[in-house]
C-alpha cells in the first residue's frame, strides 16, 4: 500500500477539469488543476488568445453548429492551475462542454448547472378578504409575494360557479393586466357592463354574480412570476354572494376610537368593508393646523377597520380623520354617490373630504 | 448614423473638417457606462455610446484598424444564436439594444444584454426591458467577440438635467429614464443626442461639439401628431438624420406612431423651445426604430425601419417641397409627404454599410434573427 503522501502526490499530478457553479453569487469557474509546474509556468507566459485556445468552453448548442463562438470570459493562471471565468454565470438548464488541449494533455468534460430550487411565488392576499361578496361587487385585488409576469395574466384568473364551470366574461380582459408599478398587485375588474343595470352586456348575459350562490376565484398553477417561475399549485378562494349593495356608505356611521394613550394607534371602524386599495391613500389624519400626520396605516377586519400608528406621539391638540369622498365600498359606491343609480337620480359629487374631529388624549 | 448626411452638411456650409486631434479629455481605463443605450459612429471611427441610465455620452477610441471595402456583403444568419454562444446562454435570453456599423473596418457593433425577465408587454423596447451591459463586435466572418472595455481610451460628456428615473410612462408603466437617449448622430463637428430631460417639455435635443468641448446645449422640442390630434411635448424623437432643406441644415426626426418632423438646426439653441414642422404621418401603433439616409442612382432616399410597418422610403425632396405643416387631426392615420412601403418587415436595427448597401438586423417569418445586407440600387 502507498503512503498517503504518495497518493496525494499522484492525485495532484493528474490533470483534471474542475467545474464550479455556485448558486450563492460567487463567480462561476472552469479550472484545469493538477498540471505540473512546467505546464503552469508555460501557461503563465501565454497571452489571452493562446489561453483561449488551450481551454475552451462552448454551449451544447454552439458545439453542434460549426463556426459558433466559444463562451466569452477571462483567464487567469495561478499556483493551482488555469482558470476560466465566464463573463456571465452559466445558465441553469443549459448544457456546456469544456475542453483543455495543450502539449498532448487533452481533457474534456460536459457539464450542466443544476436548476436552483426556487420557491414558487404565491398569492399573499385577496381583497375584499371577507367570506361574502355583494352581487354587484366591482373589483378584486390579488396580491402576490413577488413581481409577476404581467403579460397574459388575464388568462390565469377565472371565476368558477358551484358546478365548477367557468363563468364566461366574468372579468374585463386586459391583455397585460391592471398591475401596480411593482407588479405584485393585480386588479381584477368584474365586467362593469354586467354590474351596472340597464346596459347591454348585463341585459344579454345577466349579472356575473348571483345572490345566494357560491363561487370560487381561481388563479391557475401556470401563473408565473417575472422570472418565469409558476405558482405550481392553483390558488382558490371561496365566495358566497349576498344581496347587492345599493347604499352609499355614510360618514356619520364611521366610528373613531381615540387611542387613549399618546403612543397607541388610532382605530377607525368603518360602516362596511371599503375598497382595500383606496383605503391606502384616501383616509388620513390631520392635526389642528390641517397638516397631515405622518404614520403607518393598517387595514384589517376584512376592510372594516383602518388603524393608524403615528410616527410621533399624539399630543393634546384636536385631530381629525379625513375621508376622501371618492373612497368606495366593494360595489363602487362612494360616500357622495352610488355607482349604479337611476338615470334621473340626482348626485352630489364633491371633491371635499369629510373630516371627523377627535381627541387623542382625554 | 449617416455619413452621407454629414458630407451633405459639410458641402453646404463649406467648412473643411480638419482631422482634429482627439481632445485632451480622453483618458484610458474602464469607462463608467451604466447602460449601453445607443450606439453611433463619429469621425475617424470613434464610437459614441449613449448611456441613458448614467445620463452621459461616451466617445470610445476603438484604436487603429484596417479599412475594409464591402463589395458583395453576405447575410450572417442567426445573430441571436451567435451571441448566445458567446454569452453562454440560450438564444431567447439575448437582446440587442442597438447596432452600428464601423465605417472603417465595416465590423458590426451591438449593444447587448442577457436575460428578458423584465419583458412584460408588446410595446416595450429593449431599453425598457434591461440595461445593455456588453459591447459585441461581429467581424467579417460573422464571429462575435466581446469588446474589452477594461483599458479603453475614452472621453465622457454628461447630459444636463436627464429625466428623473422616478418618472414613468403612464401607458407602458416603464421609467422614462430608459428614453433618456433614444438616438445620436454626429454631423459636422456636432453630436446631436435625442431623448428626454426634466424640463416641462421633456422631449429634448442635446447638442455638443465633438471632440467634446464647451457646454452641452439643450433644446426642448414639440411637434403636432395628427393621429393623436395634439401637440406632443413628452414623446422623444425615436430616430433622426441631419439633412439640408432649402439650403439650411435640418434634422428629419421620426416619432412614435408615426409622424415625420423637420427641425431647423439653427433653432437648436440652449434653453430654447422649438416646435417642429410635421410633414408626414405614416401610420399608427408603430415605433420608427431606425432611420438612415442613402444615395441611390435615383437620388437621396430616407429609409425608415419600423416595429409594426414595413420599410418606408421617403424622397427628401418631397419633404423639402411639402408646403404645409400638419396641424389638424388625421383620421386615416396617414397624411403629408409621399412614402413608399417596401419589402422589409421585422427590421429591428438598420445602418449604412458603405455607400452601396444598408445592413438590416431582421426577424424572419420563421423566427430567426439574421443580419441582411440590402442593396440600395433602385430605391
Amino acid at each position: 500500500m502507498l503512503p498517503a503522501w504518495a497518493v496525494a502526490a499522484a492525485l495532484a499530478a493528474t490533470p483534471a477539469l474542475r467545474i464550479e457553479t455556485p448558486h450563492d453569487g460567487r463567480p462561476h469557474r472552469v479550472s484545469v488543476v493538477g498540471l505540473d509546474a512546467a505546464v503552469r509556468s508555460r501557461l503563465s507566459a501565454f497571452g489571452s488568445v493562446d489561453l483561449a485556445r488551450a481551454l475552451v468552453v462552448h454551449t451544447d448548442a454552439a458545439r453542434s453548429h460549426p463556426g459558433m463562438p466559444a463562451v466569452a470570459g477571462s483567464y487567469t493562471v495561478d499556483g493551482e492551475g488555469l482558470h476560466f471565468a465566464p463573463r456571465f454565470p452559466f445558465v441553469a438548464g443549459l448544457g456546456y462542454h469544456a475542453r483543455f488541449d495543450l502539449d498532448g494533455t487533452r481533457l474534456e468534460r460536459r457539464f450542466a448547472v443544476a436548476p436552483v430550487a426556487v420557491e414558487p411565488p404565491r398569492v399573499t392576499a385577496l381583497h375584499p378578504s371577507g367570506p361574502s361578496l355583494p352581487a354587484n361587487a366591482l373589483r378584486l385585488y390579488l396580491h402576490f409575494s413577488r413581481p409577476m409576469n404581467a403579460h397574459g395574466s388575464h388568462r390565469h384568473v377565472r371565476l368558477l360557479d358551484e358546478d365548477g364551470r367557468e363563468v364566461p366574461l366574468a372579468f374585463v380582459e386586459v391583455v397585460n393586466g391592471l398591475w401596480d408599478p411593482g407588479q405584485t398587485r393585480l386588479t381584477v375588474l368584474f365586467h362593469p357592463g354586467r354590474v351596472k343595470r340597464g346596459v347591454a352586456p348585463g341585459e344579454g348575459l345577466g349579472p356575473v354574480l348571483r345572490e345566494g350562490r357560491q363561487y370560487r376565484l381561481v388563479v391557475d398553477a401556470a401563473m408565473a412570476d417575472a422570472a418565469g417561475t409558476a405558482l405550481g399549485t392553483p390558488y382558490e378562494h371561496a365566495l358566497a354572494v349576498v344581496a347587492a349593495d345599493r347604499a352609499a356608505p355614510r360618514a356619520s356611521d364611521v366610528r373613531v376610537s381615540g387611542p387613549g394613550t399618546s403612543d397607541a394607534p388610532l382605530a377607525v371602524d368603518l360602516p362596511e368593508p371599503l375598497d382595500h386599495a383606496l383605503l391606502q391613500r384616501w383616509i388620513w389624519v390631520e392635526d389642528a393646523r390641517g397638516q397631515r400626520v405622518e404614520g403607518v396605516p393598517t387595514v384589517s377586519e376584512d376592510e372594516t377597520r383602518w388603524s393608524f400608528a403615528p410616527a410621533m406621539a399624539w399630543t393634546s391638540q384636536p385631530y381629525s380623520v379625513c375621508l376622501h369622498p371618492a373612497l368606495e365600498d366593494r360595489a363602487g359606491n362612494r360616500f357622495d354617490r352610488l355607482f349604479d343609480r337611476g338615470a334621473g337620480e340626482r348626485t352630489h359629487a364633491t371633491a371635499r373630504p369629510v373630516c371627523l374631529p377627535w381627541s387623542a388624549l382625554p | 448614423m449617416t455619413r452621407l448626411a454629414c458630407a451633405l452638411l459639410l458641402a453646404l456650409v463649406a467648412v473643411p473638417l480638419a482631422a482634429e486631434p482627439p481632445s485632451a479629455a480622453f483618458t484610458t481605463g474602464r469607462p463608467d457606462i451604466r447602460s449601453l443605450s445607443a450606439l453611433s459612429f463619429g469621425p475617424e471611427g470613434v464610437l459614441f455610446v449613449g448611456d441613458g441610465k448614467g445620463g452621459a455620452v461616451f466617445a470610445l477610441d476603438l484604436g487603429p484598424r484596417a479599412a475594409r471595402e464591402v463589395e458583395k456583403p453576405e447575410t450572417v444568419t442567426d445573430i441571436e444564436g451567435r451571441l448566445a454562444a458567446l454569452l453562454g446562454a440560450a438564444p431567447a435570453d439575448v437582446m440587442i439594444h442597438d447596432m452600428a456599423v464601423d465605417p472603417i473596418a465595416k465590423d458590426v457593433y451591438f449593444a447587448v444584454s442577457r436575460g428578458r425577465a423584465g419583458w412584460t408587454g408588446a410595446f416595450l423596447l429593449p431599453n425598457d426591458v434591461a440595461d445593455a451591459s456588453v459591447l459585441v463586435r461581429l467581424d467579417a466572418a460573422g464571429t462575435p467577440t466581446l469588446v474589452d472595455l477594461a483599458s479603453m481610451r475614452h472621453a465622457r460628456v454628461a447630459l444636463p438635467n436627464p429625466v428623473d428615473p422616478a418618472k414613468t410612462v403612464p401607458w407602458k408603466k416603464t421609467s422614462l429614464r430608459t428614453d433618456t437617449i433614444t438616438d445620436m448622430v454626429y454631423s459636422d463637428g456636432v453630436l446631436y443626442v435625442a431623448g428626454l430631460s426634466n424640463e416641462e417639455f421633456a422631449s429634448t435635443m442635446w447638442t455638443v461639439k465633438y471632440p467634446f468641448a464647451g457646454a452641452v446645449a439643450a433644446t426642448t422640442i414639440e411637434n403636432y401628431h395628427g393621429a393623436h390630434g395634439k401637440y406632443e411635448t413628452e414623446a422623444p424623437v425615436r430616430t433622426f438624420v441631419p439633412y439640408p432643406l432649402k439650403g439650411k441644415a435640418h434634422l428629419l426626426a421620426a416619432y412614435l406612431c408615426t409622424p415625420l418632423v423637420t427641425i431647423p438646426v439653427a433653432d437648436l439653441q440652449d434653453r430654447k423651445h422649438v416646435r417642429g414642422r410635421t410633414v408626414g404621418e405614416f401610420g399608427s401603433g408603430n415605433y420608427p426604430l431606425d432611420m438612415v439616409l442613402v444615395r441611390s442612382e435615383k437620388g437621396d432616399r430616407l429609409l425608415i425601419a419600423n416595429s409594426n410597418l414595413p420599410l418606408l422610403v421617403v424622397d427628401p425632396r418631397d419633404v423639402e417641397q411639402y408646403p404645409a405643416s400638419i396641424d389638424a387631426p388625421v383620421e386615416t392615420y396617414t397624411a403629408g409627404v409621399r412614402f413608399i412601403a417596401r419589402s422589409g418587415t421585422g427590421i429591428q436595427q438598420m445602418d449604412n454599410l458603405g455607400d452601396t448597401h444598408v445592413l438590416l438586423l431582421r426577424r424572419l417569418a420563421g423566427g430567426r434573427l439574421d443580419l441582411q445586407p440590402a442593396s440600395i440600387r433602385g430605391l
